[in-house]
């Protein structure tokens, strides 16, 4: 017997066959198909107990009650919170986001100190030594009312801290960055007489009046607003829009009247001319609460004339007509302005007249119409220790100014107007009109402060950054819902462990006021911010 | 035919003969080898095949440290007094150490297992890093309240004896897929003699086209 090459023929057809009929190679296509299914580089999401987390989104002026959906503790998706006013369930897509400002690439990571054109990592108690030897330095030459804060609101206690801050230190600057709501007070302040915050029934309303409003696309409170929008027709509430652009809302609504750019207050008079002439006005109402309407009719009749009207604006005289007709006929008619989302001061003149319009209807404090409603007060604050130098520099520095007015100021003035600013939750370098003048006017702040969570296009101006917690991690007390009917006040709550060596800003003021010392240290007491909301939290 | 064609014709036939002859008598013992060659590769690929294929497939690894399933049936009553269902009907799977704490804040016998425990967990807060037999791929949508809840279904239908064990079973990894050997079954050929001897998509499917007579659609497990 001789092994030839039968012999190996016999040896590798034994192997195949052997190895066919064994179980492996069937177990191994079976294998090696799900393999292909599961390439190890693909990213899986982490399995396992699912919980939900209530607080309060603070994205915009809505402030929606929000549930976050976590699995094993961590965050994965944001939902409306079912039963809380205003959104009920509901949520906007910015809202649903709102996860991935957690870990937006623009964050700044840690305190940093600006070098040249670079930043450069410094610790917070480096940071804020920094800021108070300046801050002390600058009190110690007599100019300490050259210290100014623009924060986003005036309300909350974030912003009563800077506001304290500031006046320990021995200033009065202190600013808010102004949205249509300021208009709207000051509007009913000068009509009125009352110091109010208007609120807008839109839901019992039946005939909607907007001058430029973006009202589904996130003015007031976006969701209660998208909710209303969706019933108009079961309701079958008219909404007119009054906006040079067709966007989104001028698209949705049942009349778009695309106006000349900036000729909404010379419309809202016309349509008040009419009015008055036809004798469509709420003469109970007029009789009974108004000074001076002769007067004020008189001037209608002659300044905005349906003709002046019709030149002015560029709309034809029967669609004004019609407008002025249906808006006096229904039965809770509202008219309603603001620019946009409302983000912007906008113009007083322009938001008095179309307010003209809800006075000679009456439909003041009624349902359908304008709430005025009066600022909640649920912060009590202790008194404040001040000394000569904070005494002396409160009662020189400015006061009742505007941040407009403030940056036209600084442009104005050739030794510094403003030796140190803090800045928080505020971007003027973007949202104020004509943002040139604005950056110039931040380069000739000698020492600026920003307590922002991004590095954005105020930020940028800034000489240390002390970076704050984002709306998921910190604990605040949220006040607003603009636009509602309604005045809420909401908790927002840490639901997220801060990815980054931030801080809460309001901490980062304790800290410098400590840093601070003698009766700036004083007036705040507390250990923490939490500790400060819950002693000032009288609610 | 010529003398030629005829000539060739005749010797090819000859030759033909002779070759033939020859080849019959190397052929056999060829054959014959090859025949042994084929049987004994047959034999050791075969056998390796099925023997060898499978040790060489999964990998071991130990638990943590021994879980006796019997003690604790004995002591909570059943399996829900520990894999439990939330609230909102999910299931808790193996439970968190949060609910082990509940008894086994100290020690509460001898054994050197649950020394480990409680040394190396509970003091330290730390979850058990437990190998689960029973983890059905990502791509499966699998509902526990559905199968015990919803169609009354007893855990050993599908998951065996688990509870009479008194010591972890060592975890066997498929070096290829990654799942553990439970979801193949132990029987490397695919054999079952019990429901919960394996729990591949065709152990889904029988029962169900035996319960509901119908396999049930894609979508309904791979979402």
């Amino acid at each position: 017997m001789k092994v030839d090459r039968r012999s190996f023929l016999g040896l590798g057809l034994g192997a195949a066959a052997g190895m066919a009929v064994s179980p492996s190679t069937w177990k191994l296509m079976d294998d090696s198909s799900i393999w292909t299914q599961n390439w190890p580089w693909t990213p899986v999401p982490k399995d396992g107990e699912v919980t939900f987390d209530n607080t309060v989104c603070s994205l915009c002026s809505g402030n929606c009650g929000i549930s976050i959906r976590k699995i094993n503790g961590r965050p994965v998706k944001i939902e409306g919170r079912h039963g809380y006013p205003g959104n009920d369930g509901g949520i906007c897509l910015h809202g649903i986001s709102g996860l991935q400002y957690v870990y937006d690439s623009s964050r700044v990571k840690s305190p940093l100190i600006k070098k040249g054109d670079t930043w450069e990592k410094i610790s917070w108690e480096n940071a804020v030594k920094l800021v108070a030897q300046e801050i002390t330095k600058i009190r110690n030459n007599s100019k300490a009312d050259k210290i100014a804060c623009i924060t986003d609101k005036k309300q909350g206690t974030i912003s009563g801290l800077f506001e304290r801050l500031l006046k320990t230190i021995g200033s009065n600057n202190f600013f808010a960055m102004e949205s249509m709501e300021h208009t709207w007070m000051t509007t009913l302040e000068k009509i009125h007489g009352i110091n109010a915050l208007p609120d807008f029934d839109l839901e019992n309303s039946d005939f909607i009046l907007s001058f430029g409003c973006g009202f589904i696309e996130g003015w007031g409170s976006p969701v209660n607003n998208f909710k209303i929008n969706s019933s108009r027709k079961e309701k079958g509430t008219q909404l007119v829009q009054i906006e040079p652009r067709l966007s989104n809302t001028a698209a949705n609504a049942d009349m778009w009247i695309p106006i000349k750019p900036g000729t909404e207050a010379d419309l809202a008079f016309g349509i008040a001319n009419i009015i008055i002439t036809d004798n469509l006005y709420n003469k109970t109402y007029i009789s009974k609460f108004s000074k001076n309407f002769n007067n004020f009719a008189e001037m209608v009749k002659e300044k905005y004339s349906i003709e002046k009207v019709v030149a002015i604006t560029g709309i034809k005289e029967l669609t004004i007509r019609k407008i002025a007709g249906d808006f006096a006929k229904a039965s809770s008619p509202i008219a309603i302005a603001g620019k946009g989302r409302g983000e912007t001061a906008g113009s007083f003149r322009e938001i008095t007249a179309v307010h003209v319009l809800n006075c000679l209807l009456g439909n003041i404090n009624k349902n359908g119409g304008i709430w005025t409603s009066t600022p909640i007060v649920y912060d009590k604050w202790q008194s404040v220790e001040m000394d000569d130098i904070a005494l002396k520099g409160v009662e020189k520095s400015l006061n009742n100014q505007s941040v407009s007015s403030l940056f036209t100021n600084i442009n104005l003035s050739s030794n510094p107007f403003i030796e140190a600013l803090f800045i928080y939750n505020a971007n003027p370098c973007f949202s104020m009109r004509n943002t040139k003048a604005i950056q110039k006017a931040m380069e000739k702040i000698p020492f600026v402060v920003s307590f922002s969570s991004y590095m954005d296009e105020t930020t940028k101006y800034a000489d240390i950054i002390l970076p704050s917690h984002i709306f998921l991690e910190r604990y605040e007390d949220i006040t607003g819902s603009s636009g509602m009917a309604k005045s809420i006040i909401g908790l927002s709550k840490p639901l997220v462990k801060p990815v980054f060596d931030t801080k809460n800003p309001g901490d980062s003021i304790l800290m410098l006021a400590n840093a601070l010392k003698g009766s700036i240290a004083v007036s705040f007491p507390w250990e923490n911010y939490k500790e400060c909301l819950k002693n000032i939290f009288f609610f | 035919m010529s003398e030629i064609e005829e000539k060739i014709e005749n010797s090819s036939v000859n030759d033909d003969k002779v070759g033939l002859a020859q080849e019959n008598i190397k052929g056999d013992s060829g054959l014959g080898l090859g025949v042994i060659f084929f049987i004994l590769a047959f034999v050791v690929f075969f056998l390796s095949g099925w023997l060898l294929f499978p040790k060489l497939l999964y990998s071991k690894k130990q638990q943590p440290f021994n879980f006796n399933h019997r003690l604790h049936v004995q002591e909570m009553g059943d399996c829900e007094s520990c894999h439990s269902f939330r609230e909102d009907g999910s299931f808790t799977g193996i439970p968190q150490i949060g609910m082990c704490v509940e008894c086994h804040e100290e020690q509460l016998g001898d054994t050197k297992d649950e020394e480990i425990f409680v040394t190396q967990y509970v003091e330290n807060e730390k979850e058990v890093p437990w190998l689960i037999y029973s983890r059905q791929p990502d791509c499966v949508f699998f509902s526990h309240a559905a199968h015990v809840i919803g169609a009354n279904m007893d855990c050993k239908t599908c998951h065996g004896d688990i509870g009479e064990s008194t010591i972890s079973k060592p975890y066997e990894v498929n070096r290829i897929t990654g799942y553990s050997r439970d979801i193949w079954g132990k029987n490397i050929w695919g054999i079952k003699k019990h429901s919960w001897d394996s729990m591949k998509m065709d152990d889904c499917a029988e029962c169900h086209l035996k319960e509901t007579q119908s396999k049930g659609a894609c979508f309904q497990c791979h979402k």
